[in-house]
């Protein structure tokens, strides 16, 4: 996009840095690192402003204020006070002079900010909104508000102070489409880095309020009148040489669709503004090249890690081939453990067994160890890449799994097997709820309850 | 009969090709281009695990 000369503003909402505390020292290890590879990412891809959110506090405010003097881009907060007295690392709000336009973006955290630190606190958001976008409205052409308040709050916001032209969210978003309130523009990702989020205003008039309209939308009604002219005049086409009853018919069809294509260009004129805008989330696949700087952070991260962790880590043989023999890895099993292992379902459901060898599932472990990725995290992909994490124990580390409960098996889906086959006992159905536990929208965007069912292989029966 | 439904076919395409470029010479005729692009909660995730 910056080859293609566009004037480009790049800003994150806020919660860039972490999902949730570490648990251990490794991962807090793992997590600095983390932080030092998004900085230096992040100034490579010329962001111009990052909101502060919760979860970038949760590491404490002293570790945010030293990781964010590395930062080329305004970290921005407008109701967050710094209470130490000295410089704080963040600024209520910049503006920024581009394509002829004066931006200016604010920022916003919430209210009850958890686990808040002694040195920090934060105000009620609407009042500093209130503040900032009054003093912003004289300098700025547009006001852009990055807001952590999630959507409900985000919504009530606009409505209190409509002079927010656009207001790019966070906190848990379910959907990424956008949302117009009023005359403000409401758009928000899906979490975890999943999708990148595209914004194109075209302004012909400055002057509040814009009323932005849809190109999308206003697209969708040109095709359908597109479609209607195309039917009508094959209808037309049609009535030549038909007996006149036929005629009558046809004619009467004609002028249903010549009345519906009068109703949708009634509707296309009041897409006829003078400023309009689309808004596109881009899925973040493989597909789309890494740029060489960052791809470059993230390897050298990831040899730092491998460095630190790598040397510990032993990794066990495959299963299949084990080394052991099912006798052997049968008696592995603690007695008492609730988990018994796919090779305890082996016995009486060979058939599911083996199809379960060759899926995905069945080299969930293996995978993230095989990868040096795997190292990078480990308390992050073990949950929902190994069986019975956080049943039986919240292994950290790769050493501390036992071998019956590598790779993702039978029970991870339906459930412990301790007193298996017995009275009472009822395996767990694989609903969409289950698979959702580890297919999340953000980790599996691709995920389709049905296909992925038919590949795991167990609908077949025994 | 058959040539006139070309014709027709044709037609429609051609009035397709006009709208859109009607369309596309909208957006072009604005005095202010700008592309505003965002994430939100990234929450330190570098690389997704599957």
């Amino acid at each position: 996009m910056r080859t293609e000369g566009k004037n480009l503003l790049i800003l994150d909402a806020g919660n860039l840095f972490f999902l949730k505390l570490p648990k251990n020292e490794s991962q807090r290890k793992d997590f600095i690192l983390k932080v030092d590879v998004l900085i230096r990412a992040y100034n490579a891809m010329g962001y111009d402003a990052v909101n502060v959110g919760e979860r970038d506090l949760i590491m404490g405010y002293r570790f945010f204020a030293e990781a964010a003097k590395k930062a080329e881009f305004a970290f921005i907060s407008s109701n967050l006070t710094d209470k130490t007295g000295n410089s704080p690392p963040f600024i209520p709000h910049i503006i920024k002079d581009i394509a002829g336009l004066k931006v200016g973006i604010f920022g916003l955290i919430d209210r009850t900010l958890k686990g808040e630190d002694s040195m920090i606190t934060a105000s009620d958001h609407v009042k500093e909104a209130k503040r900032v976008v009054s003093d912003l409205r004289g300098k700025c052409d547009i006001i852009i508000g990055l807001s952590q308040l999630g959507e409900a709050r985000d919504r009530k916001l606009v409505q209190a102070i409509p002079d927010i032209d656009l207001i790019i969210g966070g906190v848990k978003a379910k959907t990424i489409r956008y949302k117009k309130v009023g005359n403000t523009i409401m758009a928000r990702l899906i979490p975890r880095g999943g999708y990148l989020g595209i914004l194109s205003l075209q302004i012909s008039r400055k002057g509040h309020p814009y009323r932005f309209q849809n190109l999308q939308d206003r697209d969708e009604l040109l095709k359908k009148i597109e479609r209607i002219r195309f039917r009508c005049q094959l209808i037309q086409d049609q009535m030549e040489g038909l007996p006149s009853s036929e005629k009558k018919v046809r004619q009467k069809k004609l002028e249903i669709l010549k009345s519906r294509e009068r109703q949708l260009q009634a509707k296309t004129v009041s897409y006829d503004a003078v400023n309009s805008f689309r808004n596109e989330s881009i899925p973040v696949t493989l597909r789309i090249e890494d740029d060489p700087t960052v791809a470059q952070f993230i390897g050298d991260y990831r040899r730092q890690i491998a460095k630190g962790t790598r040397g510990d880590l032993k990794i066990k043989p495959r299963r299949p081939p084990t080394g052991l023999s099912d006798s052997e890895l049968l008696a592995s099993i603690p007695k008492d453990s609730l988990y018994r292992g796919a090779i305890s379902c082996k016995r009486c459901h060979i058939r599911n067994y083996n199809a379960w060898l060759r899926t995905g599932h069945s080299k969930a472990t293996q995978t993230i160890v095989e990868s040096i990725k795997g190292s990078t995290s480990l308390g992050e992909c073990l949950p929902c890449h190994t069986t019975g994490y956080g049943d039986v124990s919240e292994y950290e580390d790769f050493n501390e799994i036992p071998i019956y409960l590598w790779e993702v098996q039978c029970e991870t889906c339906h459930g412990p097997g301790r007193g298996h086959p017995g009275f009472g006992d009822k395996f767990r159905r694989v609903t969409l709820g289950v698979c959702r536990n580890c297919h999340t929208k953000d980790q599996s965007p691709a995920f389709n309850y049905r296909s992925y069912l038919l590949r795991i292989g167990c609908t077949i029966r025994k | 009969m058959h040539f006139k439904a070309t014709l027709s076919v044709l037609i429609a395409l051609f009035i397709l090709l006009i709208a859109q470029t009607t369309s596309s010479t909208k957006e072009n005729t604005a005095k202010h281009h700008l592309t505003i692009v965002y994430t939100n909660d990234v929450q330190g995730e570098i690389e997704p695990c599957g």
